[in-house]
């Protein structure tokens, strides 16, 4: 595994087209997701897909192999989001993320129901409509830990904060979902 | 069962599925879940909670991925570019600093001459030396500081 990293590592470093098709290929449903998820609306998520890639290229010598790939990939998307957002809304890094505050990060969608357009299926769709409910703060950490199953220390370096804040959000999140779960009978 | 367990119940049942918990902790959660239906319905409710957001999933369309494909395939070809732009730039560069050292003194010597023949002191045909050595960098940096700035604003 170890190796695989130095290996990518390299070849990031080449800047070759062709190791970030083999990347995209890939990882582009996680991405994908994981940009859905933080940012609720699709179009929105295809658009930082692409720069989120572009970054990859530019950056590559950036990668270090002691990071899973899939760890600094979210990162690069995260920041992308937030200069997103700040240009879009003029909100403060504090005021995107901080679900304390407000609505914590909760960009505008462009139809009414954003996710309804990802998802097929009914309970998928309802399923859909309970994770919208939930502060995108919370849902990015749930997603990180459920669906991508990182490590909290992981976690802590996508969205560079301290553990702490981490496990605090993970705690609230969970419990956010179960009450909306509770309510919404899925 | 006192209340005292259920809250302890609850509070573990969110922990191990955060950070883990130690395995006394873990055999007396799964021996108090036995025998409590609320705790038990409660570790359910989370299990669905859990499930339902691993059942959350997003497929790229074919189309994004090409787009994609075709943003990178086209900024690793500016990149190319701008790299080749920067070789000669590189090499007057590296020339240039080779020339310098070499004729340094030289150069040195022909300050020192001119400062006798315009009986100037030591110290003010010195600073000319200094100057002499440092401004084009200084001159060049500034420039291309100024052309970063603009460029940046352009992208703005």
């Amino acid at each position: 595994m170890e190796q695989d990293r130095v290996k990518l590592a390299q070849a990031l470093r080449s800047g070759d087209p062709e190791v970030l098709d083999t990347l995209i290929e890939r990882y582009q449903h996680r991405l994908l997701r994981y940009l859905v998820s933080i940012t609720g609306n699709r179009a929105t998520a295809e658009d930082i897909f692409q720069d989120t890639w572009v970054r990859v290229l530019e950056r590559g010598h950036q990668y270090s192999e002691q990071w899973k790939f899939e760890v600094w990939l979210f990162s690069i998307a995260r920041h992308l989001v937030i200069d997103w957002s700040r240009r879009k809304k003029g909100d403060s890094l504090d005021a995107l993320m901080n679900p304390d505050e407000g609505a914590g990060f909760e960009p505008a969608a462009s139809t009414a129901s954003p996710f309804d357009n990802v998802l097929a299926g009914e309970s998928a769709a309802r399923m859909a409509q309970v994770l919208e409910r939930i502060p995108a703060a919370y849902r990015e950490v749930l997603m990180l830990r459920f669906q991508e199953d990182l490590a909290l220390e992981e976690m802590a370096n996508i969205i560079k904060a301290p553990l702490s804040t981490v496990k605090s959000r993970l705690y609230r999140g969970l419990d956010a979902l179960r009450q909306e779960i509770e309510g919404s009978t899925i | 069962m006192n209340l005292e367990n259920h809250e302890r119940a609850k509070k573990l049942l969110t922990m191990r599925r955060v950070e883990g918990i130690p395995a006394v902790e873990e055999q007396w959660l799964e021996d108090h879940l036995a025998h409590c239906d609320a705790c038990s319905s409660a570790a359910q409710a989370l299990t669905d909670a859990i499930t339902a957001v691993r059942s959350f999933s997003v497929t790229a369309r074919p189309e994004a991925v090409r787009r994609a494909s075709a943003a990178v395939r086209l900024r690793a070809e500016q990149m190319r570019q701008e790299r080749e732009r920067t070789i000669p730039i590189w090499i007057a560069a590296a020339m240039s600093a080779a020339l310098a050292i070499l004729t340094t003194p030289y150069t040195w010597a022909a300050f020192a001459w001119m400062g006798r023949l315009l009986h100037v002191s030591d110290i003010a045909w010195q600073v000319g030396f200094l100057m002499w050595w440092f401004l084009p960098a200084t001159i060049v940096g500034a420039v291309a500081a100024r052309r970063r700035v603009a460029s940046n604003q352009e992208a703005l």
